[in-house]
């Protein structure tokens, strides 16, 4: 148990007029008991779109209110798990008895709950007592899961370095012919040889070949598309282990490239590394970021090629999650500080030719920044056989 | 005919190309292990809304040449038995695109479970087949009789241990409590469904109505309790009732009570494999009650539908439900509940519930806690 984690929680609760919170399996239920290696079911963009996982049932609840008083309720299953960790903590039940189970400890009247198995908590919260309020619990915690602590941070570079190393693999086993879903299998297999959880998401290795392009919806792969030479690839690869998400870009041509992707490559790369330059913790504001990478492109001459200029979309905070807030763009009012960390992803379209993301994660520390993503940014043109 | 056969015969019966199931009983049945804890929950049955819209952590696939494939996560592979089927591992995110590689129909049975998942991801025609696999399910074999035998056992003995715990001025939920921490310091996976120790004092508001049962009701002399309790492990679920009278009981309900086991009991002896139809089980109890004069006291009479049972398995209750007129046969290898039950105003409520196999020549009681133990002393 963090004690540091529950100090934390109450004093966000108190400030917002939360009193307790019960959490089914998630990010939050995993932060506040620091349970790294307790598998949860996640599913991509849970936090931002949790529709699925509201349905989900619990094996197990997690009380905390704002007086530190906390209580986990298990399943059978799971009861050696949690009581090895949080002995005199854990009340194991059945699921049919978690309402039971949960009422003792119930006393407050504003309860945040979870995403994750919200239909089944708050039925159960109602049952309970009627006159219980329920409001969202989910985001309640962002602000201080931003900050991330040394040991998230060493988890974190882990996986950045795991995924560095994920995409060198495809890159050197890619063969003339092969198709997109078969280049994203070797990520899936890379992962899975190398005991790796999870995928953040599922990954894309995308394939833009010069002058077949027949839509301008960038997005859109035809994942039966074979690799062939003039070929722009885009990586958007994230795996999950110990209980925290990476979120991976670059961009590769397969072949000579067209002066005009390698410069645009390049300017890409020299923006997100000046933007990183130019961060000043307790100063610069998580909204000015996509304007240092715009300044760097536009003097570099490819601006026009820059994608997302209105919203000034450039990322999102990461760690248990995969998609955290604050987001990275001109709406988000937050001002940058240590342990942020945090996915940028300027991105690049050249119509006929290629689509081009780099996407890296950036540590805040106590001078300036540090990107964990070190795959060569000046790898692009492959050779493929 | 192996389990396996039986599935094939109806798949290909169905014009299906193959069936697909989510973590689930269908598919506990199909991949033949039952050491995976799936979630269940009860009444999903009636109301699937939970159980469809979760997301799957395991499914299998299985194709009208017989072969099986089991699409799971790395944590949960070890689970599932090899020999049987193929055992496919990959990421969650990852299931749309596997799957879509081991599926080779057209045309596709599905369960409820994760039906929204499965309806979102795939392209190919889905139609829910449950009906089919009650019928499958519905005969028991050998290890499963085993199973649910040790399982009708152990809930006669966590009730005999309630009953031997009772003390004056525990609440209900302290009885229902002994149930649940018996389970767990016994080592049983789950409940079928949350248990009642329903407690009805007599002359008091509480008695006036069946419904409701209060939680902190106190147990005094002169309360009457019905037990309605079921443990599940291994795959497996029980569904058992009595009831006990808490001191002396009148000789009105103490008659009644004997009436009611009398009527499970007569109904019981009725049995005949391959005649008998399940519609004509609920007449025999109403026979004997009759003729004892208690069916007055009866909560449902001949022709009413409602409470009369089930059949039971891996899920609590299976279809179909028992109703007066059902022209089912009963088959050797089947496995139902049946509970009667009474109510005497100002009195009490009274349930009875057995599980009962049906053998080659009649049917046997696989919960034979006693029949007789109606008074308990205080």
């Amino acid at each position: 148990m963090r004690e540091d984690r529950i100090l934390k929680t109450i004093k966000e609760l108190n400030k917002q007029g939360v009193e307790a919170v019960v959490y089914g399996p998630g990010a939050n239920f995993q932060y506040i008991l620091d349970a790294t290696d307790y598998w949860w079911q996640r599913s991509c963009d849970t936090n931002i779109m949790g529709f699925s996982s509201a349905y989900n049932l619990p094996d197990a609840l997690l009380y905390l209110n704002n007086k530190g008083d906390y209580q986990i309720i298990c399943n059978y299953h799971n009861k050696d798990y949690f009581t090895k960790k949080y002995l005199g903590h854990v009340t194991c039940s059945y699921m049919d008895q978690f309402e039971d189970a949960l009422a003792p400890f119930i006393k407050e009247k504003r309860i945040g709950v979870s995403v994750s198995c919200s239909k089944f908590i708050g039925e159960i919260l109602k049952n309970i007592n009627k006159d219980i309020e329920i409001v969202d619990g989910e985001n309640l915690l962002n602000d201080i899961r931003c900050f991330k602590e040394a040991d998230e941070i060493k988890t974190l570079r882990e996986l950045c370095n795991f995924t560095d190393d994920a995409v060198m693999y495809v890159v050197n086993n890619l063969k003339m012919g092969m198709s997109q879903r078969e280049a994203e299998n070797l990520l899936v297999k890379y992962g899975y040889d190398h005991g790796v959880s999870d995928f953040s998401f599922p990954p894309t290795v995308g394939f833009k070949t010069q002058n077949t392009i027949t839509t301008e919806d960038v997005e859109y792969y035809d994942r039966e598309w074979k690799l062939q030479p003039q070929t722009g690839i885009a990586f958007d690869v994230g795996y999950m282990n110990k209980g925290y998400c990476s979120d991976w870009g670059r961009s590769v041509y397969v072949g000579k490239a067209p002066d005009i992707c390698k410069k645009g490559y390049e300017a890409l790369n020299k923006g997100v590394e000046y933007m990183a330059s130019e961060i000043v913790p307790y100063k610069t504001n998580i909204n000015e970021l996509y304007a240092l990478v715009m300044k760097k492109v536009d003097e570099l001459g490819m601006l026009d090629y820059l994608r997302y200029k209105d919203v000034q979309m450039l990322g999102h905070q990461i760690g248990i999650d995969c998609h955290e807030f604050p987001m990275v763009n001109k709406d988000f009012d937050f001002v940058i500080k240590p342990g942020m960390t945090f996915a940028v992803e300027p991105k690049m379209w050249f119509p006929n030719e290629m689509y081009m993301r780099v996407e890296d994660i950036v540590l805040i520390t106590e001078d300036g920044a540090e990107i964990l993503t070190k795959f060569p940014r000046d790898l692009f043109e492959i050779e493929v056989k | 005919m192996n389990r396996r056969e039986k599935i094939l015969k109806k798949l290909n019966e169905s014009g299906l190309d193959g069936l697909l199931f989510a973590s689930g009983a269908n598919f506990q049945y199909v991949v033949e292990s039952n050491s995976y804890f799936w979630q269940r929950y009860c009444f999903n049955l009636d109301e699937p809304v939970a159980g469809a819209r979760i997301i799957p952590e395991a499914m299998v696939y299985l194709n009208k040449e017989g072969k099986s494939t089991i699409l799971t996560t790395p944590l949960l592979k070890e689970h599932f038995d090899t020999t049987l089927n193929d055992v496919v591992v990959s990421y969650m995110d990852q299931f749309e695109d596997e799957l879509t590689k081991i599926i080779d129909g057209k045309k596709i049975g599905i369960g409820r479970d994760c039906e929204a998942w499965f309806r979102k991801t795939l392209k190919v025609k889905l139609i829910e087949v449950e009906d089919i696999f009650y019928d499958l399910r519905r005969i028991k074999d050998e290890k499963e009789i085993a199973l649910m035998t040790k399982l009708g056992k152990f809930t006669d003995d966590a009730v005999m241990y309630v009953c031997k715990h009772l003390k004056p001025g525990m609440t209900m939920f302290d009885a229902e409590r002994m149930i649940v921490d018996y389970g767990l310091q016994n080592g049983m996976a789950d409940l079928s469904f949350p248990p009642t120790c329903g407690f009805k004092t007599r002359n008091t508001e509480n008695a006036q109505s069946i419904e409701p049962f209060e939680n902190d009701r106190k147990l005094v002399e002169g309360t009457m309790i019905a037990f309605d309790i079921g443990y599940m492990d291994r795959g497996y679920c029980s569904d058992w009732g009595r009831t006990v009278y808490y001191g002396k009981a009148p000789e009105l309900v103490k008659k009644g009570y004997e009436a009611l086991q009398a009527g499970e009991t007569y109904m019981l002896s009725k049995i005949v494999p391959g005649v008998t139809k399940f519609g004509e089980l609920y007449g025999f109890i109403c026979d004997k009650v009759e003729e004892l004069g208690y069916y007055d006291y009866l909560r449902f009479k001949r022709d009413e539908t409602g409470g009369n049972g089930h059949h039971i398995g891996s899920e609590v209750h299976e279809l179909p439900f028992l109703v007066p007129g059902d022209e089912l046969v009963l088959q050797p290898g089947m496995i139902f509940c049946s509970e009667p039950k009474m109510f005497f105003k100002n009195e009490g409520y009274m349930r009875v519930e057995d599980m009962i196999l049906v053998t080659e020549d009649g049917a046997k009681f696989l919960t034979n806690f006693p029949r007789d133990l109606f008074e308990i002393e205080l």
